[in-house]
């Protein structure tokens, strides 16, 4: 049985050995043609890769795509052996296959002088370093990756340098030493603006916001987000992180709704699977920026199937806060309370006890047409008729409860909802409707051309044809999630 | 075929897991001498059936001491017949035919039913079901998985094998098979809250009730009832349910539910709510709809007041009190609590001490339903027509 496994993981390894060679293959096409798809299809293929990797195929790939004469092995001396800690079994393993056809081929195989595939084995490397918790050893990989991409200028290296950037960020995370790193970060992140490299722009801004939020640095993060752009071509990856530190620091500074629509945005533009840890994090901080805001969040953001049993403590809150009952909140929260302080949400739901109070407002207002004050006050919990006029004043004119204090007679008065259709407000909301589907029309019409106009020359073979097919798909995927600013205007719900 | 089906008696009993739930009440809602008389005539069913696996199992939920000496008499008599059913199986595959092979592997498959065995009882349904050739032999087979479902509360299984028959039913013309199966489908309804199919389904196989194996004809109709107060129209249920004459024939065998059924649609709230009250007692007395008994109380309080407040504009707290027979303060917190859900159409006038109610304005409504539903639609076009080329 251990002998047949071995033989298995043996043929998983040749196979992920070709695997990679087809990607440096790719790799040389882009660096000749300078076509961002080819690059596009071996970035999107990292992370998969990055899964198969292993300590055999790592060292059989140093080998094979890293000169002797390289910075790794003469300027810091080395021995990738060590560096992986390769046990016993994986050496006799690796010395077996380098007997073997395919890696001799491989190693005959003329390379290009290309530092991009370089990057590549050493981004591989780095990752898995990181991958196998060897983050020791990963930093020194870091630095030298850094090193080598600082020092070059090519368009071609844009989106590899991006990557060597936020790996280099990350170990620097996990050792704890990224207050060092900042100044690096900063002169890189003006070294790709003038450059005009958007990949690496968006990395950066994305490391660095991530930084100052780690210590708590909001004020800094947010004059980042003021003094920078962030470019519009990046990856929905990018943006999603981007979205997210921004619903954040709008969240501390109590720009609630702002905040709502940037989490909204982030947690769409991430992957619908896998990134777990992110949505998570982006539900929980969505889910309680929507308490702050007086709104309830709706049951099904609780109950997507890999994220209930993390996310139960902020359904009880969520409970609690709906019916509006002070005690109850206030128990939750102490049950809670190292779960919060651990997610970083303690500051924000400490906030939300107002928030419970006027839920509590809202839903009297919504069944009493006119109640007096002392009936709210013992409803809600409150210690006098006098704190309750005060709250539905500062809630009435927040803009949570549509309604009048009558002071003399002390009662509170809900207004009534007016016919809408009384106002010209239908008219126009329609209207604008009616013109936005009629001019998506009009240019879905002027957009239909002859399908011979579409296939360029160049790509008559199916293949190619297969791949223009895909990559449309894949960009009407992305646009779906790209274009969300720019709908029809939301109508104002409120009547008047 | 028909009459031979008819003798085994259907397992497994479905009485037992009643009688089981009984026992878990607490003190409060189910007496103890009374527990002590179920727990009896529970001993003497498993003893009947000699359900050893059944009986360990409830010696484990229930903290009872296994009596050993229960147990082995049991298990010898199981064993006995096991042998005989096997070697039954044996002589059909050697000697004799088809049917009755598949005879011997139903009543072996039975026999692990009736014992209470079940990963057991369902392999060997699993090799009958194999056999049977005909539509009316393989429902018989589903009939009784999912019995077994509703035995264990396994909802899966319940489940998988209702589909399975209601594929089975398409091609079949048997109408008996038809509305026992309805009954079925109607019971699981119920368990999972499902109470508008379960009013339909159940209403509809009044007149050819025959599933006695799942419950008797009284208990079914304390079930069509219930479903169909809650879910029907006043209109409906005067027709269907009140004027029933199979329904009135069995109504009065179950204590208040006449009287709830008539001072709903005679609008005696006073009498309705005291029903109420009794009828919701009842139902935790019942193995399925106990855990919808606050759900039932709710809808039924709402169906009441919204009835209620139908004929008046607006109406005085107090009256509206004194005619429930409630309380001012009960009732203030009652509507308030169904207002805000939105399920009552009311305001109250707390300074004025009165309700008013609300028309539905459809026109406002349906505006409102248009833009909200409307705007993601035509996002989402918007986003896929940035694919343009242009």
């Amino acid at each position: 049985m251990e002998i047949e496994e071995k033989q298995e993981s043996n043929e998983l390894d040749y196979l992920t050995l070709k695997e990679i060679q087809s990607q440096m293959g790719l790799i040389k096409k882009y660096v000749s043609t300078e076509e961002r798809r080819f690059l596009q299809r071996v970035l999107r293929k990292f992370n998969a890769n990055r899964k198969k990797m292993n300590r055999t195929i790592l060292f059989l790939l140093t080998k094979i795509y890293i000169k002797p004469e390289h910075a790794l092995f003469t300027q810091l001396g080395i021995d990738i052996g060590k560096l992986l800690n390769v046990s016993e079994d994986e050496k006799i393993q690796i010395d077996k296959m380098i007997q073997n056809e395919i890696v001799i081929q491989m190693i005959k195989e003329e390379k290009s002088d290309t530092v991009e595939q370089e990057i590549y084995v050493l981004l591989l490397l780095l990752v898995s370093l990181i991958d196998f918790a060897l983050v020791q050893n990963a930093l020194l990989i870091a630095q030298l990756l850094y090193q080598i991409v600082v020092e070059q200028n090519r368009r071609t290296l844009d989106d590899l340098a991006a990557k060597v950037f936020f790996y280099f960020a990350r170990v620097h995370q996990l050792l704890d030493k990224d207050i060092e790193i900042r100044e690096k970060l900063f002169s890189n992140l003006r070294t790709a603006t003038i450059r005009h490299d958007e990949a690496c722009q968006a990395v950066l801004i994305n490391t660095l916001l991530h930084n100052y939020l780690r210590y708590n640095l909001y004020q800094q993060a947010d004059k980042l987000v003021s003094k920078t752009q962030f470019p519009e071509n990046s990856e929905n990856a990018q943006f999603a992180r981007y979205y997210y530190y921004l619903g954040r620091i709008k969240a501390i500074e109590l720009d609630y709704s702002e905040s709502l629509q940037y989490l909204t945005q982030a947690i769409r533009k991430a992957p619908q699977t896998g990134a777990k840890g992110f949505r998570l994090k982006a539900t929980k901080f969505l889910c309680v920026v929507q308490l702050l805001m007086g709104e309830i969040p709706e049951k099904d953001l609780f109950f997507q199937k890999e994220l209930q049993h993390e996310l139960s403590p902020y359904l009880e809150i969520t409970s609690a806060s709906r019916v509006g009952n002070l005690s109850s909140y206030l128990k939750v929260i102490e049950k809670y309370n190292l779960i919060f302080q651990n997610d970083g949400t303690y500051s924000l739901i400490m906030r939300l006890k107002h928030n419970v109070i006027k839920t509590g407002l809202k839903k009297i207002c919504v069944s009493y047409s006119r109640i007096s004050f002392a009936d709210i006050a013992s409803k809600l919990h409150l210690d006098s008729e006098n704190d309750a006029e005060f709250i539905c004043a500062k809630a009435i004119k927040d803009g949570v409860i549509d309604a009048v204090i009558d002071h003399e007679n002390g009662f509170l008065k809900s207004n009534q909802k007016i016919n809408i259709y009384t106002t010209f407000i239908p008219q126009k909301v329609f209207d604008q409707r009616i013109k936005f589907c009629l001019e998506i029309h009009n240019n879905a019409i002027k957009s239909l051309q002859f399908p011979d106009e579409l296939i360029r020359q160049s790509e008559k073979t199916t293949e190619d044809q297969l791949e223009r097919a895909k990559e449309l798909a894949e960009k009407a995927n992305e646009s779906e999630e790209k274009g969300f600013d720019e709908g029809p205007d939301e109508p104002d719900h409120d009547d008047i | 075929m028909q009459e031979k089906e008819q003798e085994h008696p259907f397992y497994p009993d479905l009485e037992l897991p009643s009688l089981k739930f009984l026992l878990t009440l607490k003190p409060e809602i189910y007496e103890e001498k009374e527990k002590e008389k179920t727990k009896e005539k529970l001993i003497e069913k498993i003893e009947n059936n000699s359900m050893v696996p059944y009986y360990l199992n409830l010696c484990k939920t229930f903290k009872w001491n296994v009596d050993e000496k229960f147990v082995e008499k049991m298990k010898k008599s199981n064993e006995e017949e096991l042998k005989k059913l096997e070697n039954k199986i044996q002589e059909a595959k050697e000697q004799e035919g088809e049917i009755e092979i598949r005879e011997a592997c139903f009543q072996k498959a039975n026999f692990y039913a009736r014992i209470g065995d079940k990963e057991n009882a369902l392999i060997a349904f699993k090799e009958a079901i194999e056999k049977a050739v005909s539509i009316p032999q393989k429902m018989e087979v589903i009939l009784t998985q999912v019995r077994i479902g509703f035995f264990f509360n396994d909802r899966e299984l319940t489940e998988r094998n209702l589909e399975i028959g209601r594929m089975l039913l398409e091609e079949c013309n048997d109408w008996e098979l038809k509305n026992r199966f309805k009954v079925y489908e109607g019971y699981y309804a119920i368990i999972i809250r499902n109470f508008q199919k379960a009013g339909e389904l159940l209403l509809s196989s009044i007149a050819t009730f025959t599933a006695t194996e799942l419950f008797d004809y009284t208990k079914f109709v304390y079930y069509t009832v219930l479903m169909n107060i809650i879910t029907l129209q006043r209109v409906e249920l005067k027709k269907k349910v009140i004027d029933s004459p199979e329904i009135l024939s069995a109504i009065r065998d179950v204590p208040h539910l006449f009287e709830l059924l008539n001072s709903l649609y005679n609008c005696s709230y006073q009498e309705f709510l005291t029903e109420l009250v009794e009828i919701t007692y009842g139902l935790k007395l019942d193995r399925i709809l106990y855990v919808h008994g606050p759900y039932f109380c709710r809808e039924m309080r709402i169906i009441g007041y919204s009835q209620f407040l139908e004929s008046y504009k607006s109406v005085t707290i107090n009256s509206m009190a004194e005619s429930l027979g409630l309380s001012p303060q009960f009732l203030d917190k009652e509507l308030s609590r169904f207002i805000a859900s939105g399920r009552i159409p009311a305001k109250i006038d707390k300074v004025g001490g009165v309700i008013e109610t609300i028309r539905p304005d459809k026109r406002n409504a349906g505006y409102r339903n248009v833009i909200k539903q409307g705007d993601p639609i035509l996002n989402r076009i918007q986003k896929l027509s940035r694919i343009f080329t242009n």
